[in-house]
């Protein structure tokens, strides 16, 4: 079992409110990996929207995104790739 | 007074159900599913930006961990019906989000639409509540218990309610007390402050709620249940009630069924002054048939017999009666289409009431009475009807009782000002307390802003009721009290002073009433009268009906 991390950051003005966060999760839902967010010491499902939604990052923030399991380095790219288009708000 | 675990009004289920519930779960979660792809693919060909709140709300209906799990959980381990472990969730969620910052309190709404959605898919139209048959004893906390609602309580299991709307004089109370069922209403906020499963002690008399009391609270609270069950059988009717100078006083019995007429016979009385037969209709999708009218007024009449029951006819409004007569609510449904007004424009029912009375009178000593009469004209357009009923009778060989004493709810403050006609066409009067201090101080009992300024003695409401008893002893016509007031011990001197002799009530009053017109003199309450209708109002008046020095300690 291999466990992937990297650490992105949310660059859209109005941070992860519930279109990104909508957006995270359908696309962590597509991986079979157990997918986590991480700010500030706290640690959710990146495939729950509530968990997701709760984390209410705002522009500037350090997440750091870790899978595990066989599909965790594609999990991991696309949703890396996510947030540094600003989940299509930006770039 | 009782004492319970707390219960909002839910449906539960049995373990044998919960795997049929897990699956009725899936299947409305799928349909709310398909709901929203359907929209969003009409939505995506119009509007971009409404096609991402519909991305929200699908991430919304997968969420396993945040939403479907916790659901599914309830429906397993605390045998909650899917619909209310869909509520109770989304509610907890819901109430977790708006302690956030902003942007998560505006997701709620969507949260609430998605709990519509799947509730709607459950087969539930609102919150899910099924007060008639509840699995064990519980006391009820909700927002509101309407009429229809308390009237069909499992009174086996329901040993106490409490809500944060209404005030003392609402009908919910006034048929709790009827109904002998402990209550505390009007609280604003309970509902926010106790949760289901909570231990509650009720004392309906003080008016308090003790949320998990200790165990000192509960024997204290334990040995003043039974000293006041005590209280209840210790006072029976005497054969002739009097007060302490000897003034006789009739004592008569508000009733809705049958039973209680029966317990109000076993306590002595004399008579019931008010049947209400609301009740006939409450609860129900259709008018009742003429023929269980029939049989129910026969065996009350037979029950009561030789003494009189006074039937009063049909009297809703739209707050008693929730959704019949179609969906056009009136802004003012006090001032509206009820009662005789009501019977007149549905005299289909008006008339099948009237024939099922006359058919029935044969069994008894019945009594006529017709609620919110106006004036003569009203009472004259009434009888009319009556009239008609009988002439129908006779043609078909139906026997009935004839020259059956017919009379009127003085309640409207137009009929006391007009007492003179309308005593005319009437042959006796009952004296609605509650509603005539209503539209005489322009107060809604049942709104909590204003239900404290209520006050059946107050000065105007005083004058209306004397200036309708010395008319009605001067034409030699009957005056019975039946609201509130007469079943409540504090004002019967005020009644008494009043010139009012004949008092009707529901039967856990009359004890009470009994010990207390036993203790007066009815000169001393003529006494307080004149100072009451004296004073500025309500307060003034109150203070002169407190500081009376009237009472004999019984």
């Amino acid at each position: 079992m291999s466990g992937v991390r990297r650490v992105v950051q949310v660059v859209n003005p109005q941070g992860m409110h519930a279109r990104p966060s909508a957006l995270v999760v359908r696309i962590a839902n597509q991986f079979r990996s157990v997918i986590s967010l991480e700010r500030e010491g706290t640690k959710v499902d990146a495939k729950s929207m509530m968990d997701v939604m709760m984390l209410a990052c705002p522009k500037g923030s350090q997440i750091t995104l870790s899978a595990c399991g066989e599909d965790a380095e594609a999990a991991i790219d696309a949703l890396a790739e996510l947030f540094r288009t600003g989940f299509h708000e930006v770039y | 007074m009782a004492t319970g675990e707390v219960r909002v009004p839910r449906t539960t289920i049995h373990e044998n159900q919960v795997e049929r519930e897990l699956a009725r779960l899936d299947r409305a979660v799928a349909a709310a599913v398909a709901d929203v792809e359907a929209l969003s693919m009409d939505l995506r060909n119009r509007l971009g930006d409404m096609a991402e709140i519909i991305g929200t709300y699908l991430a919304f209906l997968h969420d396993e961990q945040g939403l479907l799990a916790p659901v599914r959980k309830l429906i397993k381990e605390e045998k909650l019906a899917a619909a209310y472990a869909v509520f109770r969730h989304f509610s907890d969620v819901s109430v977790r989000l708006k302690g956030m910052p902003e942007p998560l309190p505006s997701r709620v709404p969507d949260l609430l639409d998605i709990k519509r959605r799947i509730i709607g898919h459950l087969g539930v139209k609102s919150a899910p509540v099924d007060l008639k048959s509840l699995p064990r004893k519980v006391v009820i906390v909700a927002d509101d218990l309407s009429p229809s609602q308390t009237a069909v309580l499992d009174r086996d299991k329901v040993v106490a309610f409490v809500t944060d709307m209404g005030g003392p004089a609402s009908h919910t109370a006034i048929l709790a007390r009827h109904l002998g069922i402990p209550a505390v209403v009007g609280l604003g906020d309970v509902t926010r402050k106790v949760r289901s499963g909570e231990h509650v002690l009720v004392d309906g008399m003080a008016g308090e709620v003790v949320v998990e009391p200790g165990e000192d609270t509960v024997r204290a609270f334990q040995s003043r249940m039974r000293r006041q069950t005590q209280t209840v059988r210790r006072v029976t009717l005497p054969d002739v009630l009097a007060s302490r100078d000897g003034i006789p006083v009739s004592l008569l019995g508000n009733v809705d069924r049958v039973e209680q007429g029966l317990d109000i016979a076993r306590l002595g009385v004399r008579g019931i002054g008010l049947f209400r037969t609301e009740f006939l209709f409450l609860g129900r999708h259709d008018a009742p048939d003429e023929e269980s009218q029939v049989d129910l007024y026969r065996r009350l009449l037979t029950a009561m017999a030789p003494h009189p029951v006074f039937i009063r006819t049909l009297d809703f409004g739209a707050d008693k009666w929730d959704h019949r007569l179609g969906e056009n609510l009136e802004p003012n449904p006090f001032l509206g289409l009820r009662a005789i007004r009501l019977s007149f424009v549905h005299s289909d029912l008006f008339k099948s009431q009237l024939r099922a009375i006359l058919r029935a009178s044969l069994a008894g000593e019945p009594r006529i009475l017709f609620p919110m009469i106006m004036d003569a004209a009203e009472m004259l357009r009434a009888r009319s009807y009556l009239d008609a009923v009988a002439v129908e009778l006779r043609e078909s060989g139906i026997p009935f009782k004839e020259n059956i004493p017919v009379g009127a709810m003085v309640e409207v403050p137009s009929a006391a000002l007009c007492i003179d006609r309308l005593l005319r066409r009437a042959d006796f009067v009952n004296l609605g307390t509650n509603d005539l201090t209503q539209y005489t101080l322009a107060i809604d009992r049942t709104n909590p802003l204003v239900a404290k300024h209520f006050a059946p003695y107050h000065p105007a409401v005083l004058h209306l009721m004397r200036d309708t008893v010395r008319r009605a002893d001067s034409m030699n016509r009957l005056v019975t009290a039946c609201g509130e007031m007469a079943g409540t011990a504090e004002f019967t001197p005020v009644l008494l002073g009043l010139g009012v002799r004949s008092l009707s009530m529901a039967a856990p009053r009359v004890p009470s009433v009994v010990d207390r017109i036993r203790s007066l003199r009815v000169r001393d309450c003529e006494t307080l009268v004149e100072r009451m209708l004296n004073a500025d109002g309500a307060e003034e008046a109150r203070e002169i009906l407190d500081s009376a020095k009237i009472l004999r300690r019984v």
